[in-house]
């Protein structure tokens, strides 16, 4: 314990050291993790703060409902906070990426043998008019194209909606996207082709939709 | 053109997925054909306006409502035990101290079972040497050789003997088939029995197998 909190020590003092926000990014998330380790609760809070808008957003993108995604991003930090010992700080964001697919998996698995009542087409397609009918005042606003985004998110099936969320979205390249979802890149590759086409088609519908 | 690309290859062109084989191919298709080329771009928005609300507009209590949560569910760390410092050891330590353990306790059981194995003669089981009438019985033996079987156990006990199991069978016991003394109802004297039959018994390495041998005064063997 001695030994890994004087390693953190060592990794903020060298932090001075180095240039780029992303190098310095990775040693005080280094330095987090081992502090956490060493059971510091404010180091695991400031890891939480950290990732936080990582683990919600990529939750709520992949699970249709807020408050799964919350759960989600608890059950996520819990894992994390388990598993602390056994991360590298280096691969914390992409391991946080792996647990995020993963637990909202084991919910949308859950979610499939009990179906809510707020996710069946209507409710999909009233919110797709809905946001169709915003746009009609000077061209398409923000708040309507992702409206209209996530209902297309919404109708695509798991495992394109996630690959899409992790390379479109999340912004990473698509061997990442594969190592996270532990599939082949050609398997990515599909997947996003496949969600791209369903999304503009689907987008393309709720535009053209008659009043 | 004759053929437009396929819509999937244009999707993945648009966000420079493709492999860089076909790139190429798909690019220059693109670049050349009018439709194939308004479709990339309707893909190209899509994919920035999907990058743009990669912010979900989440409230700040949210995400301090989760920490909040995690922070309350997180198991609290274990006591100590006691006044023991040396207690809480590293995983390596735990280790070696197991492997130590574990070597002095083989160390000891073997060493147990070796004095077990060499106690002194005096202690083991004494055996009965075969009478040599009793092993080798003649016809005419006397009966009170005959009468005293000899325990095949405290044959096979005997430590000091380096024989394998599949050595011939031993004469374990020489016993004449009981022989009623003939009484003469005239003189009401003991005569001297004379045996019949002399029953060789002989048993084997393996206890479910007996040899009897049934000798004759009068015949041979059987």
């Amino acid at each position: 314990m001695l030994l890994e909190t004087a390693d953190a020590a060592r990794f903020l003092e060298n932090r001075q050291l180095t240039t780029g926000d992303e190098r310095t990014a990775t040693s005080e998330t280094t330095a987090l993790v081992l502090f956490a380790r060493a059971g510091d609760p404010r180091a695991f809070e400031q890891l939480m703060i950290s990732f936080q808008k990582q683990v919600l957003c990529t939750a709520a993108r992949i699970l249709r409902r807020q408050e799964d995604a919350k759960d989600a991003a608890q059950e996520v930090f819990l894992r994390l906070y388990r598993h602390l010992a056994r991360i590298r700080p280096e691969a914390v964001r992409s391991w946080l990426y792996r647990v995020t697919v993963n637990v909202c998996r084991d919910m949308a698995r859950r979610d499939r043998r009990f179906p809510s009542a707020d996710l069946d087409a209507d409710t999909l397609d009233r919110k797709l008019l809905r946001a169709g009918d915003s746009q009609v005042e000077g061209g398409i606003q923000l708040e309507t194209q992702r409206e209209i985004l996530q209902c297309a998110l919404q109708a695509l099936p798991f495992k394109e909606r996630t690959a899409l969320v992790l390379r479109d979205i999340e912004g990473l390249s698509t061997e990442e996207t594969a190592r996270i979802l532990q599939s082949s890149a050609t398997t990515v590759r599909s997947q996003i082709s496949s969600a791209r086409v369903k999304i503009r088609h689907y987008c393309e519908r709720a535009l053209r939709r008659p009043k | 053109m004759k053929e437009h690309v396929e819509e999937g290859k244009i999707a993945l062109l648009a966000g420079e997925d493709l492999e860089a084989g076909q790139m190429s191919a798909v690019a220059f298709h693109v670049s050349r054909c009018a439709s194939c080329s308004a479709i990339l771009e309707s893909y190209r928005q899509r994919r920035q306006a999907m990058a743009a609300c990669r912010d979900l507009g989440i409230r700040a209590g949210e995400f301090v409502e989760i920490r909040q949560s995690v922070l309350a569910r997180l198991p609290a760390r274990k006591p100590r035990l006691g006044s023991f410092p040396w207690f809480h050891i590293a995983p390596l330590q735990a280790g070696v101290l197991a492997t130590l353990l574990l070597a002095a306790a083989t160390i000891g059981t073997y060493a147990w079972k070796r004095a077990h194995e060499l106690q002194p003669a005096g202690t083991a089981v004494q055996v009965n040497p075969i009478p040599e009438a009793a092993a080798r019985p003649s016809v005419g033996a006397p009966a009170e050789f005959a009468a005293k079987p000899i325990p095949a156990r405290k044959i096979a006990r005997n430590p000091d003997r380096q024989t394998s199991r599949r050595e011939p069978p031993a004469v374990i016991h020489a016993a004449p088939a009981p022989v009623l003394a003939a009484v003469d109802p005239q003189t009401q004297a003991h005569q001297p029995a004379v045996p019949d039959d002399v029953a060789m018994k002989l048993e084997t390495s393996d206890p479910s197998v007996i040899i009897i041998w049934l000798a004759s005064p009068k015949g041979a063997g059987r």
